[in-house]
């Protein structure tokens, strides 16, 4: 599926340690991605689920709906679907961007500017921290073999 | 097509350099730049990664990590049971089990969960699984088909043993009586898994469950050190002063059998060198002996190399300890030059953090100036005011400038007190370095020990596989001889000529009865046997007797009694057993119960060195444990190192940068603060002469904001 990719955060040297990575054995790297998601199911899932649910307006219980923690070596969410969800026949992705900017572009719908997304929790510091954890402990446990 | 958005908590900073404006745009808010955070650790670990490389530590950890995951998931089987509390004991159980049996830990807890399951106690579940090993044996069905079979047959459905061919008929699997169903099962296959573990192919299942117990055991050590990094070297030196003993008094078991086994070929061949007539049927024997001799000199071989090899591991740990103080001093150094640099990096942060607040103040000031000035466009009055204001504006600015500058030499002192820590810091952790180096070399001589000596445990189960496939080839050999004679013996007995001889051609009876004529044919079979048992006492050849009694007693019999009687045997004998090796050198010939008694006595011989490698394995498998943990211990130490390491070099480096970005802000700002105050005291000079009517060429354009 095609999907817009953005970052939390900028991190020095995060190729390189990926790039590292890849030199363990296969088991080392599914450890990291278990850890992963559940960092991201622990703490990314909920700040946008909140954010959605309390910020973006009539459209933010289908949009909360369709966040997912997805499964990478980097802790990752993914927002909107493109299944329709909505009565019009809108999906989630079709609905995200226009209750954020509240740019309604051809539609009838009445979108206001509610800036839910930059309202999400901040969770970048404890998220980052944990997996950097993670990434020592999967190191300490398998750079020695 | 629309997009989903995908949003990753941390991305290169290369990617921040990037695509900055198009992340902002769509994301706003997103993308912080973190390195200060997290950067140089992710280099250090980076560096980490893949440092170390120890062959026995890949399918020791991996097998570890698979049996605690096992361990746990029976254990939570356990507990949701409300069995917790017989963890213990069931763990003991299956340890037990794969000692005594061959099989596998990995085969027995999937198997006793899958039965704990459905049988919900712990002593029946033990029985049960005692059985299905036992079925299993018994069918040639693995353990999971028949522990899943049993456990259905637990919950109510039996007709899975019904497809297990253990001989179970309906009208027992319908009553679902499990205690019937299973005593049948007992009465059938009891005592099945223990006959095969008893055989050769059980014995190699043992030793080779006991070498990957080995294995096993290394990386359960080497996982706990990591968890716990405790100094382990004593236990190690233990473990080494334990070992290596040890090892000496398995390579004296094995000289010793080895001795014996040569002993008993001494006897053969001295037995075959005292009969001239069997010289050259022991020609094969010969090979078969030589054979196994060559297999047990291989196997000492080894077996006295690891022993060298442990005790320069000895050596080793013994001066690694030495390294280890000399380690564990250089860590305490950095651990104090760590302490006392972390205040004054967090200072000179702070002191960053709280400049950039007041750079921002600043600018709003700078800003609530100009449009002050703007607004200024009144009379005297209003002018004079707002020049006063304005003045009082430049006091506070000017305060604010020296407060900066005070910030900028207070972030000066605490950049240069971080360099000087991170220089002690770079002191000690070379010392470390150095004895941390020392340390992991003595553990790399250990490890490559150990390793070693998994290898000669590997090879000690080839050699006894090569011993196995020896006396099987022999014995098969010496039954192939007996079943010959005996078929020659039995050659004479034949019913049916025992029928028709009670008859003539036409059909008259000829007087001897079926009885007697069958009592004529088995005493013509004892004559032919005593005649070969003759022969063979004059020195026959097995092979010529072999050859006599294939003709059978018709023939066989009366030749054989006239090579008696003329004197004949010997020479017969030679003669064919020449023909015989001229045209071909194929054959195995041997005394039947020397050899059976060689093939006897070489069984037990290995046996015994079976089982008496299965019980070393034991203990040598609680040893790689113990020298599993400091292995792990000292790597984990040497990762934290050169991840501290590199974290130091990264942040001297930052510190460095952020002391110039500082400068460099300060600098910029005082820039634009003489700039802006000259500005807009030009300009409210421009406006005063406009109102006035007095007129300023030199009145210069709005000025332009430039914030770094």
């Amino acid at each position: 599926m095609a999907s817009a990719r953005v970052f939390d955060a900028y991190v020095e040297g995060l190729n390189e340690l990926l790039r590292a990575l890849n030199k363990l054995p296969k088991e080392a790297n599914q450890e990291l991605k278990a850890s992963s998601k559940v960092i991201a199911e622990r703490y990314m899932v909920p700040a946008w689920k909140d954010a959605a649910l309390n910020y973006a307006g009539p459209w933010g219980e289908k949009i909360a709906a369709s966040v997912k923690a997805g499964t990478d070596r980097i802790p990752v969410v993914r927002i909107g679907g493109n299944r329709k969800v909505f009565s019009g026949g809108a999906s989630a992705t079709m609905v995200r961007y226009p209750s954020d900017s509240g740019q309604k572009r051809d539609s009838w719908a009445p979108f206001e500017e509610t800036d839910w997304i930059a309202k999400r929790a901040p969770y970048q510091e404890k998220a980052l921290e944990e997996w950097a954890n993670a990434v020592d402990r999967v190191i300490a446990k398998w750079a020695v073999l | 097509m629309a997009k989903t958005l995908t949003v990753y908590l941390a991305a290169d900073l290369k990617k921040f350099n990037q695509g900055m404006d198009d992340a902002e745009r769509r994301a706003k808010g997103l993308g912080g730049t973190m390195s200060g955070m997290l950067g140089p650790a992710l280099i250090g670990a980076a560096a980490a990664a893949g440092t170390f490389a120890v062959a026995l530590g890949v399918d020791g950890v991996k097998a570890a990590v698979e049996d605690e995951a096992a361990a746990a998931k029976l254990a939570k089987t356990l507990e949701n049971l409300g069995l917790a509390h017989d963890t213990a004991p069931v763990e003991a159980y299956i340890d037990s089990m794969q000692r005594s049996l061959g099989i596998a830990d990995s085969e027995l807890r999937p198997a006793y969960d899958r039965l704990v399951r459905s049988i919900g106690n712990t002593e029946e579940a033990n029985k049960a699984l005692a059985l299905s090993a036992d079925i299993a044996a018994g069918t040639g069905k693995s353990l999971q088909a028949v522990t899943e079979a049993l456990g259905k047959a637990y919950d109510g459905n039996t007709s899975g043993l019904s497809r297990l061919g253990a001989g179970l008929d309906t009208a027992i699997l319908r009553t679902g009586d499990m205690q019937a169903i299973t005593q049948r099962l007992a009465d059938t296959f009891g005592g099945q898994a223990t006959t095969q573990s008893q055989t050769f192919q059980g014995q190699l299942n043992r030793l080779s469950v006991a070498a990957d117990e080995l294995k096993e055991a290394f990386g359960v050590g080497l996982l706990g050190a990591i968890d716990d990094a405790n100094g382990q070297t004593q236990s190690l030196t233990d473990s080494m002063a334990e070992l290596e003993p040890l090892l000496k008094r398995i390579g004296g078991f094995i000289g010793e059998t080895a001795s014996d086994y040569l002993t008993l070929a001494d006897a053969i061949q001295d037995a075959a060198s005292a009969s001239e007539d069997f010289i050259d049927g022991l020609g094969p024997l010969k090979f078969l002996v030589d054979a196994a001799a060559s297999t047990f000199y291989q196997f000492l071989n080894p077996v006295s190399y690891t022993v060298d090899v442990f005790t320069a591991a000895d050596k080793a740990a013994r001066g690694m300890t030495s390294g280890t103080v000399l380690a564990a001093l250089g860590a305490r150094n950095v651990g104090t030059a760590a302490s006392s640099a972390t205040p004054s990096v967090q200072g000179l942060t702070d002191a960053v953090d709280d400049s950039g607040a007041e750079a921002s103040e600043s600018a709003v000031r700078y800003l609530s100036l100009a449009e002050a000035i703007d607004a200024v466009g009144g009379g005297t009055f209003n002018y004079r005011k707002e020049i006063s204001g304005a003045t009082d504006d430049a006091r506070d600015l000017a305060i604010e400038l020296n407060y900066n500058a005070h910030v900028t030499r207070v972030n000066e002192a605490a950049a240069a007190a971080a360099a000087a820590a991170t220089g002690r810091q770079g002191s000690a952790a070379s010392s470390a370095a150095g004895s941390t180096e020392k340390l992991t070399a003595a553990e790399k001589a250990l490890t490559k020990a150990y390793e070693a000596q998994s290898l000669q445990f590997e090879d000690t189960k080839a050699s006894l596989q090569q011993h196995i496939m020896d006396l099987e080839t022999a014995g098969q050999r010496a039954k192939d001889y007996a079943d010959s004679i005996r078929d020659g013996l039995t050659a004479g007995l034949d019913l049916a000529a025992a029928y028709s001889g009670q008859f003539t051609k036409e059909g008259e009876k000829t007087g001897i009865s079926l009885l007697e004529g069958f009592n004529r044919q088995v005493a013509q079979v004892e004559w032919f046997g005593n005649v070969l048992a003759a022969m063979k006492a004059q020195g026959a050849d097995a092979g010529f007797i072999q050859e006599v009694a294939g003709l059978g007693p018709g023939i066989g019999g009366p030749l054989g009694e006239q090579l008696i009687n003329d004197g004949l045997v010997p020479t017969m004998s030679d003669k064919w057993v020449n023909v015989q090796n001229k045209i071909s050198e194929l054959g195995v010939q041997l005394v039947p119960e020397f050899l059976n008694q060689g093939v006897a006595d070489a069984q037990a011989l290995v046996n015994g060195m079976a089982q008496q490698l299965a019980m070393e394995g034991g203990r040598l498998t609680k040893l790689g444990k113990e020298i599993g943990k400091p292995v792990g211990a000292s790597f984990k130490a040497q990762i934290l190192e050169d991840v501290a390491e590199a974290v130091r070099a990264v942040e001297a480096s930052a510190t460095a940068a952020r002391a110039e970005r500082v400068a460099q802000a300060s600098a910029q700002q005082a820039r634009i603060t003489e700039q802006a105050v000259a500005q807009a005291v030009a300009s409210l000079v421009a406006k005063s002469d406009a109102r006035t009517g007095r007129p300023n060429p030199a009145a210069p354009a709005r000025p332009v904001w430039v914030l770094g």
